[in-house]
C-alpha cells in the first residue's frame, strides 16, 4: 500500500504510537486519500511496513474501529467505513470539543493569537479537502 | 498442573555471574511476559551476553537461576529449546556448511521443524543458498542465523544484540521478519541491544542494565511517560558511568 | 524429547563431523596405494612398510579428529549452535565421538586393507582387539579430546594437571619397575589391558562430563574434565600402587612353591626363594630370610640372583647383595642374634657396575667381591676398600676365604672357550695386598669350586664338551689329581663336604658317586642310577651325601638318594625330593654346605628331612 509510506511514526516522540498510528489514518481518510470502502492493511502487513509491534497496530485499529472510521468484515480483512461515523450529537460535540481544546492549547502556549490559530485551521482544513471529491469546502 | 502452558516464558531470579573478580552481573531478576517484546538495554561489555547464555541454559550463574516456561534453564535445556530460538550476536553456525546444508542439518535437531517456510524466509532475504557459511556477509550470517531459529515456530524468541554491525536494510529485514512472527503466533521476544533507534517502535517493556545491576524496569510507554524525554536521552543518562541512579 | 530425535541428531552431528573431513579419507588412499610403490621407492620390506603406514594412519586420524571434533568447536564458540538446539548433551557428545571414531577406524581400514588382501599381515585375534586395539583407539581419542581443551582453555591449572599427570605416571612406573623387578610379568597382556580400559574410561567419561556440565563454557569445561580424570585416575594409580607394594609384601605363608633355600651353619635360620600363591601373581618370586621356630622373618627382595646370601660361621649375621647385576647393587646385612632381627645396608666400596661375585669372610669381617674388571676385599661396614685385584674377564667368579681372612679368586687369561690359564688371585685385606700365587692349566670354560678355608679348588673344564675334573692347591694352583679324564663322563657336578673332602658326581650311561680325600685320593666310587640323569650331590647333614636325580632335567621331578660318605653305601632313596641347596638357581656359589637337612618336595614345599626316619616335616610353600 503506497499509502503506508506517508503515514510517519516517529518511535521516539513523546506521542504515543498507537496514537500517532490513529492520527495518520483518520488524516488520511479525512483528506480523501482513503476513501470509504478502501481496505487497509492487515495488522501484520501493517506493523512490519512501519516496524512497530503488532499490537500497538492492533490498539490503534481498535480505537479507529470503535470510532466508526475502519469497520471489520468477517472473514474478509479491514475496510474503511462507508458510513458515516453513528456517532451521538453529544460524542461527536465532545470529541470535537477534545480536539478543539488541544489545538486551542497548543496554540497558546506558542503564544499565538485567536486570529492566527484560525488562519491556521482554515489552511489546514483546504490541505485536506483539496484532494476530496464533491465536498463542500 | 500445566507449568509449560501458562507459566511465564522467561524469568530471571536475582542471577549473578562472576569472572574471576569481575561481577559482571548482579542481582538481575526480571520477567517477560508471554507476547511481550522486551528489550534488554545495556552498554557494550555491560554483561548482556553473559545474561543470555545463563537464560538458554549454557552457563551456569554464580547464583540465582534462569527460569523458562517454568522450568530451570540449565537443567532442562534441552527440554527447553524445543521451544526457544536464539539468534546469538556472534554467528556460531558451522563455517564450513552452505544454508541449504544448514538448512538439512539443523532440520535435524528438532522434533518439528517447517522446511518450506525456513526456505522461503531464506528466499526473501535474498541468500545465496551454495555459499558456505563462512563466506557469507555479516547481515547474511545474521539473517541465516535467524531464519534457522525461527523454523521450528519457537514460542520465545531471543535475539542477542541482533543490529550489531549491520546496515540498515539488514537491520529492516531482521525486524520485519521478528515483527511477522509477532503477528502469527505472539511469540514473546527478548532483544538485548545498546541499539535504541532500533526497539523503539518495537518494545513493550524495556530493562536497563548498568555496572551488571538492572536500574530500570517497566513498560516503555511508563517510562517514556514519567521522563518526557527520548528514550536515548533516559538510557544516557541512566547508563552513564557518572549517573546516581534512576531519578 | 524424544529418543528417537535424539538418536537422529547424534547420527546428523555425527555425519556433518564426517563430511567435514572427508579429504582425510582421500589422503587414506593416498597413503595406501604406497606400500605397493615400494620397490620404487627402493624400500625393500613392503609388509612392513604397509603396517607401519597403517599404524601411522590410524594414530595421526586418531590425534587430527579428536582434537578438533569438540576442542575447536568449543575454542571458536561455536557449541552454542548446538546446545540452542532441544539435543541432549549426550547426541552432541555421542555424534561428534561416533564420527572421531568412524574416520579414525575407516581411514586406517582403507590404509591396512590392501596390504592385509594381499597377504602381507594378518589381522590380529579377536581378543587382542577387545584387549588392546579397541580400548586403546577409545583412549587415544578420549586423552587427545582432553588435552586439546585443556590447551586450548588457557588456564593456569592446565599447568597442574600436567604436574598431576606426570605424578601419576612416575607413580606408575615405580611400581612397576619394583613388580617387574620381583620377576612379576607386570607388562603381561592383562595388566595392559587394564590400565588401557581404565585410561579409555577416565577420558571418555571426561569427555561426556565437559558436554554435561560445562557445555559451551570451555574454562569450565577444562575444570570439569580436569576433576573428572583425575577422580578417575587417581585413586586407579594408588590403589595400583597399593596392589604393587602388598604384592612385594609377601611373607612365609604367601609362598607357593620354594624354589631353593639355605640354611645358616647353625640356629633354624633360613634362606628361602620361591613363587608366590594367589591371590599374589604366580609368577611373582622373592627371597626371604625365614625362622621357621618362631615364625619371624625379613624380607630380602627379589629372588633371581646368581649370588645366594652369605652367613658368617656363628650364623649371627648374614650378607645379601642385592640387584647385583643392575647399576647399583647393594649390600645388606641381616642381624639374626637380635630380638627382632633387621636388614640395613651397609656402604660397598666398589666401582659403579654389575657384581659377579661375592663372599664373606667366615668370621665376619671381610667381605670379597668381584666384578668384570676389578676384586675388591673390604672390612665389613667400612667405606674403604682394604685391597684389591685386577680380575680378567665378565664372568661369575667364585670367591673363597682362607683361615687367615685372605680371599682367593681365579683369574682367566684368555677368552672363556679357549684353553690357557687360570690365575690365582690371593687378596690379603689385613695387608692390604694383593697378589697372584699360581695358576691353573685348563682346556677352557672353566668352572670352579673352592674347599672351606679355600684349601683345595676343584676345576671341571669344558663342561660342554667332553668335560673333565681336576683338583688343585688353592694356592700354589698345584695339580693334585685328575680325578676325571676328558670323555671320562657326560656331564661332571663336584661338591665339597665340610671337612675338605670332595664328592663328584658323574653323569654318563649311568650316575656314579665317588668320594675322594682332601688331597684327590679317591675313597669310594658307587653307582647310583644305572641311566643318564642330570644329577647334583650336596652334603645334606655331617657325612651324608644326598644325591639329586632330576627326571625331567628341569628339576621338578626328582628323586634324591642319601648316600653314607664314611660307608660309601646308599642309605635309601627318597623319591619326590631333592636337596634345597643345590637348586639351578643357586648352583654356583658354595662355600658353606647346608646343615639344615632342607628339601623341596615336588610339589614345591620346603621339607625338613629326619635322615635317619625319613620324617618330613613341611615348613612351607607346596600348595
Amino acid at each position: 500500500m503506497t499509502w503506508t509510506r506517508s503515514l510517519h511514526v516517529d518511535p521516539a516522540a513523546a506521542v504515543p504510537l498507537w496514537s500517532q498510528i490513529e492520527d495518520g489514518v483518520r488524516r488520511l481518510v479525512a483528506s480523501g486519500t482513503l476513501a470509504g470502502g478502501d481496505s487497509v492493511p492487515s495488522v501484520r502487513d501493517l506493523a512490519r511496513d512501519l516496524r512497530v509491534n503488532p499490537a500497538t497496530v492492533s490498539k490503534a485499529y481498535q480505537s479507529l474501529t470503535d470510532a466508526g472510521v475502519l469497520e471489520v468484515r468477517r472473514g474478509d480483512g479491514t475496510y474503511v467505513s462507508t458510513r458515516a461515523p453513528s456517532l451521538s450529537r453529544g460524542q461527536r460535540s465532545r470529541a470535537l470539543r477534545e480536539a478543539a481544546l488541544r489545538f486551542a492549547s497548543v496554540a497558546a502556549t506558542f503564544g499565538v493569537g485567536r486570529d492566527e490559530a484560525l488562519d491556521e485551521l482554515r489552511a489546514a482544513w483546504g490541505e485536506l479537502t483539496r484532494g476530496r471529491k464533491g465536498e463542500p469546502s | 498442573m500445566n507449568a509449560g502452558a501458562s507459566a511465564v516464558p522467561l524469568a530471571c531470579e536475582h542471577l549473578s555471574i562472576r569472572y574471576g573478580r569481575t561481577r559482571v552481573l548482579e542481582d538481575v531478576s526480571f520477567t517477560v511476559p508471554p507476547g511481550c517484546v522486551y528489550a534488554l538495554l545495556g552498554r557494550n561489555g555491560a554483561g548482556k551476553s553473559s545474561l543470555v547464555r545463563c537464560l538458554i541454559g549454557q552457563q551456569r550463574a554464580g547464583s540465582g537461576r534462569a527460569v523458562l516456561f517454568g522450568r530451570d534453564a540449565w537443567r532442562d535445556r534441552a527440554a527447553l529449546m524445543a521451544r526457544v530460538g536464539l539468534v546469538p550476536e556472534e554467528p556460531d553456525a558451522p563455517p564450513e556448511l552452505s544454508p541449504s546444508r544448514l538448512l538439512a542439518l539443523t532440520g535435524r535437531l528438532y522434533a518439528r521443524w517447517d522446511e518450506g517456510a525456513t526456505r522461503e524466509r531464506l528466499r526473501r532475504f535474498a541468500i545465496p543458498m551454495e555459499t558456505p557459511f563462512a563466506r557469507l556477509s555479516k547481515g547474511q550470517k545474521g539473517a541465516v542465523q535467524l531464519a534457522l531459529a525461527l523454523g521450528h515456530a519457537p514460542e520465545l524468541l531471543i535475539l542477542d544484540d541482533p543490529t550489531l554491525g549491520l546496515d540498515v536494510v539488514a537491520r529492516d529485514q531482521v525486524f520485519r521478519e521478528v515483527i511477522g512472527e509477532l503477528a502469527d503466533r505472539g511469540a514473546t521476544v527478548l532483544i538485548t541491544t545498546h541499539d535504541l533507534a532500533a526497539i523503539e517502535g518495537i518494545a513493550d517493556r524495556v530493562g536497563m542494565l548498568r555496572d551488571g545491576r538492572l536500574v530500570l524496569d517497566e513498560s516503555l510507554e511508563a517510562v517514556k511517560e514519567r521522563y518526557a524525554l527520548p528514550l536515548e536521552r533516559i538510557f544516557a543518562d541512566v547508563t552513564s558511568p557518572s549517573a546516581g541512579g534512576v531519578p | 524429547m524424544s529418543e528417537r530425535v535424539a538418536v537422529r541428531a547424534l547420527l546428523a552431528i555425527a555425519a556433518r563431523e564426517v563430511s567435514e573431513r572427508v579429504g582425510l579419507l582421500g589422503l587414506a588412499v593416498v597413503v595406501a596405494v604406497v606400500p605397493f610403490l615400494a620397490p620404487w621407492l627402493g624400500i625393500g620390506d613392503r609388509p612392513l612398510l604397509g603396517v607401519l603406514l597403517g599404524v601411522v594412519m590410524v594414530f595421526s586420524a586418531a590425534v587430527l579428529t579428536g582434537s578438533s571434533v569438540i576442542a575447536r568447536d568449543l575454542a571458536e564458540g561455536r557449541l552454542g549452535y548446538l546446545f540452542s538446539r532441544p539435543v541432549p548433551w549426550w547426541s552432541i557428545w555421542g555424534g561428534k565421538m561416533l564420527a572421531a571414531f568412524v574416520l579414525t577406524f575407516v581411514a586406517g581400514a582403507i590404509v591396512l586393507a590392501p596390504s592385509a588382501a594381499v597377504g602381507d599381515w594378518r589381522l590380529p585375534a579377536g581378543g587382542w582387539w577387545a584387549q588392546i586395539g579397541v580400548p586403546g583407539l577409545i583412549a587415544v581419542i578420549g586423552i587427545v579430546n582432553v588435552l586439546a581443551v585443556g590447551y586450548r582453555a588457557r588456564s593456569l591449572w592446565f599447568a597442574a594437571d600436567l604436574a598431576m599427570a606426570g605424578g601419576l605416571v612416575w607413580l606408575a612406573a615405580h611400581t612397576f619397575r619394583g613388580l617387574r623387578d620381583l620377576a612379576v610379568d607386570a607388562s603381561h597382556i592383562d595388566y595392559a589391558s587394564l590400565a588401557i580400559w581404565t585410561i579409555a574410561l577416565a577420558v571418555m567419561l571426561a569427555g561426556a562430563a565437559q558436554m554435561a556440565q560445562g557445555r559451551a563454557d570451555i574454562a569450565r569445561s577444562h575444570r570439569v574434565m580436569a576433576i573428572t580424570v583425575w577422580a578417575v585416575l587417581a585413586p586407579a594409580v594408588c590403589a595400583y600402587a597399593a596392589w604393587g607394594t602388598w604384592v612385594g609384601r609377601a611373607a612365609p605363608s604367601n609362598l607357593r612353591l620354594a624354589l631353593s633355600a639355605w640354611s645358616a651353619p647353625k640356629g633354624s635360620w633360613i634362606v628361602v626363594t620361591g613363587r608366590a600363591r594367589w591371590p599374589r601373581p604366580e609368577s611373582l618370586s622373592a627371597a626371604l630370610l625365614v625362622d621357621p621356630s618362631t615364625g619371624r622373618f625379613l624380607r630380602l627382595g627379589p629372588a633371581f640372583s646368581a649370588l645366594h646370601p652369605e652367613f658368617t660361621a656363628d650364623a649371627t649375621r648374614m650378607a645379601w647383595v642385592s640387584n647385583p647385576f643392575g647399576r647399583t647393587p647393594r649390600l645388606a646385612i641381616g642381624d639374626l642374634a637380635q630380638a627382632t632381627p633387621a636388614l640395613h645396608d651397609v656402604p660397598l666400596p666398589i666401582p659403579p657396575g654389575p657384581v659377579t661375585g661375592f663372599a664373606l669372610s667366615p668370621d665376619g669381617r671381610y667381605a670379597a667381591v668381584a666384578q668384570p674388571a676389578l676384586a675388591t676385599v673390604f672390612a665389613l661396614g667400612s667405606a674403604q676398600a682394604a685391597a684389591t685385584a685386577a680380575t680378567g674377564q665378565d664372568r661369575l667368579s667364585s670367591i673363597a676365604f682362607d683361615d687367615h681372612d685372605r680371599a682367593h679368586l681365579l683369574n682367566p687369561r684368555q677368552a672363556p672357550l679357549s684353553p690357557g690359564r687360570l690365575d690365582i688371585a690371593v687378596i690379603d685385606p689385613g695387608a692390604r695386598s694383593a697378589a697372584t700365587t699360581g695358576h691353573i692349566d685348563t682346556r677352557g670354560n672353566p668352572s670352579e669350586t673352592w674347599a672351606p678355608g679355600a684349601v683345595t679348588v676343584a676345576v671341571v673344564h669344558r663342561p660342554d664338551l667332553r668335560p673333565s675334573l681336576t683338583l688343585h692347591d688353592g694356592t700354589t694352583g698345584a695339580l693334585l689329581g685328575t680325578l676325571v679324564p676328558e670323555g671320562g663322563a657326560g656331564r661332571i657336578f663336584a661338591t665339597f663336604l665340610r671337612d675338605g673332602r670332595l664328592a663328584v658326581v658323574t653323569s654318563g650311561r649311568s650316575v656314579t658317586l665317588r668320594l675322594f680325600s682332601a688331597q684327590g685320593i679317591e675313597s669310594w666310587s658307587l653307582e647310583v642310577a644305572p641311566m643318564f640323569s642330570l644329577a647334583r650331590a650336596t652334603e645334606a647333614a655331617p657325612g651324608i651325601l644326598a644325591v639329586e636325580l632330576s627326571l625331567l632335567g628341569r628339576g621338578s621331578r626328582s628323586d634324591t638318594v642319601l648316600v653314607d660318605a664314611n660307608a660309601g653305601r646308599v642309605i635309601r632313596t627318597e623319591t619326590g625330593l631333592r636337596p634345597a641347596a643345590a637348586s639351578w638357581f643357586a648352583w654356583r656359589s658354595q662355600t658353606l654346605p647346608d646343615d639344615g637337612s632342607l628339601f623341596i618336595d615336588d610339589r614345591g614345599a620346603l621339607v625338613r628331612l629326619d635322615i635317619a626316619t625319613g620324617a618330613r616335616q613341611v615348613l612351607l610353600g607346596g600348595s
